[in-house]
């Protein structure tokens, strides 16, 4: 029995190998495919024109779909990732640049402090697409307003967290800097910024999830391309055929961004993952 | 040593919320003197620092620190803190040099002048390997080496260090206090050194202030010591071993002598 536990990793203290890790790991891949098989031969079994779960062979047809040419001559996925990834793009780093600048002001200004802190608390709470018809009001149903919801959605957690980790740093370092002549904006710019940019980079990439959740809730309601617009409109054919290849490579694309990230935090801030 | 006070201390009281911690200290650091502030925890031997640097406004009195009143951490008194006295995502070299970019406003590069100066600087500090690593990469001692090498590069008027060899076992203190020694020979600044530690504060200082409570406790603590150490600079670690040393330390381990105030 205790051999068992530790072979899975059960008692606390105990490490699992590399290799046993990932084959763990693809087990859990393994097993949503053997179940998602069987589901589906089920199916098909009792209905073989079944659209709900797509065998392989429908799943390949559905793959074919989304990689013909699409109103542009370009391939359906590529346009529609094309489109998502531009607001995407947009939104987040618009959204990261305003966190850092209003989070970094938060904290180390008592004014803007007590102007904003308590309003982006309350603010910070309100579920972005709670606010999404007046969004849409106010802003039409152009770009910009897919842009503005995922702006609305991510920053104000970005920005509490940029908010708090200035407030955690040392109080020992800002009077050292100020002792060996620095001043304010040298402060900011050499002591402050370089020190919050890895927790807010990894705050963004937690962020980066709902950015997908607010834009393909945007794309589904007023939009004429993008990923999500592509998912919403195939639901009505209840083509899960290309909803599943679409779903898949949004988590590839998530996935791959994340990887970027925490890539990019690894190896430009050694001291901050040591 | 010269006669100008470089640190004025004048009837300062401070504390914290409405607690008292030092009340009636009066002190006058000359320029040269190696100042050694020693007593029990709590006593107010950091807080006297933080006013000292400026990170704190007293109560009342005043402190001046060469002929201006200290209002805020300027460059006049550079700190040395037990540990954060270093920016950790600077290596070793940017670390030292960023009070000299800071005051400057602008970038040392590796290839100028000025630049082969800091290289000889870090030569002399015994810093030169560790120059491109960042503090996580460094022991404790090498830590401390490096935060007071950042410190001393601006010329401040005086250097402050706040109990920088606790945290370090007593061989790597051992070396600090000599490698500290060497950096007031070379360097003939004034310090200001905060410990808990007599033996250390008698080893270092060329002053030894000992800061205690007092008897009714309310009021906050008060220098009740103020020792000079007449055993000259350079001071080889046979000092310690010394019937002069010991003597000292009984003098000062003793409550009642050598009073002051």
């Amino acid at each position: 029995m205790n051999g068992l536990r530790s072979f899975f990793g059960l008692s606390v203290y105990t490490t699992i190998a590399y290799r046993r890790r990932l084959a763990l790991s693809i087990l859990a891949f393994m097993v949503v495919l053997v179940g998602y098989g069987i589901v589906s031969r089920i199916r098909h079994v009792r209905n073989p024109d079944d659209k709900i779960v797509p065998n392989i062979a429908q799943l390949v047809s559905g793959v074919r779909y989304v990689l013909s040419p699409g109103e542009n001559e370009r391939m359906l996925l590529i346009e529609d990732s094309v489109a998502s990834l531009q607001r995407l793009g947009v939104g987040v780093v618009a959204s990261f640049g305003m966190s850092v600048i209003i989070g970094m002001s938060l904290a180390l200004f008592p004014i803007v402090e007590a102007i904003l802190f308590r309003f982006i608390l309350y603010f910070g709470k309100v579920p972005p697409l709670a606010i999404l018809p007046i969004v849409f009001i106010i802003s039409g149903l152009g770009e910009t307003t897919k842009i503005a919801l995922i702006i609305i959605g991510i920053t104000p957690t970005i920005i509490l967290d940029v908010y708090f980790s200035v407030k955690r740093m040392p109080k020992e370092q800002f009077i050292s800097a100020l002792a060996l002549g620095a001043r304010t904006p040298t402060i900011i710019r050499r002591v402050v910024l370089p020190q919050i940019m890895p927790p807010a980079l990894t705050s963004l990439r937690l962020q980066l999830l709902n950015a997908w959740i607010f834009l393909i809730a945007a794309e589904a309601i007023a939009s004429s391309n993008g990923l999500g617009y592509r998912i919403f409109l195939v639901r009505r054919y209840l083509a899960m055929d290309v909803i599943i290849p679409y779903v898949l490579w949004i988590a590839a694309l998530s996935f791959t961004f994340d990887a970027l990230i925490a890539w990019w935090i690894a190896h430009r801030y050694p001291w901050y993952t040591r | 040593m010269s006669h100008n006070p470089v640190v004025e201390i004048t009837g300062v009281r401070h504390g914290y919320e409405q607690t008292p911690v030092l009340h009636g200290v009066n002190l006058s650091v000359h320029e040269g003197e190696f100042v050694t502030v020693v007593g029990p925890s709590g006593c107010g031997k950091s807080t006297l620092l933080g006013l000292l640097v400026g990170a704190e406004q007293p109560w009342e009195g005043s402190i001046m620190v060469a002929g201006e009143l200290k209002t805020m951490p300027d460059r006049r008194c550079t700190i040395v803190y037990q540990q954060y006295s270093l920016f950790p995502h600077l290596t070793v070299f940017e670390n030292i040099v960023f009070g000299l970019c800071a005051q400057r406003l602008r970038t040392l590069t590796n290839h100028n002048e000025e630049s082969a100066h800091v290289w000889q600087y870090l030569r002399d500090m015994g810093l030169e390997d560790a120059a491109v690593k960042y503090p996580y990469q460094l022991s404790g001692g090498m830590e401390q080496r490096v935060a007071i090498a950042q410190a001393v590069i601006t010329h401040p008027k005086v250097l402050l260090l706040d109990e920088p060899f606790s945290a370090l076992d007593s061989a790597r203190r051992q070396q600090m206090q000599q490698f500290l020694l060497d950096v007031y020979q070379r360097e003939k600044m004034t310090i200001v050194f905060v410990t808990h530690d007599l033996p250390e504060a008698i080893y270092l200082g060329t002053r030894v202030i000992k800061l205690s409570k007092d008897r009714s406790q309310q009021a906050g603590s008060r220098i009740v010591l103020d020792t000079p150490i007449g055993y000259p600079h350079p001071r080889p670690i046979e000092f310690k071993s010394s019937a002069e040393f010991q003597r000292l330390l009984n003098t000062l381990e003793q409550p009642g002598s050598g009073q002051r105030q």
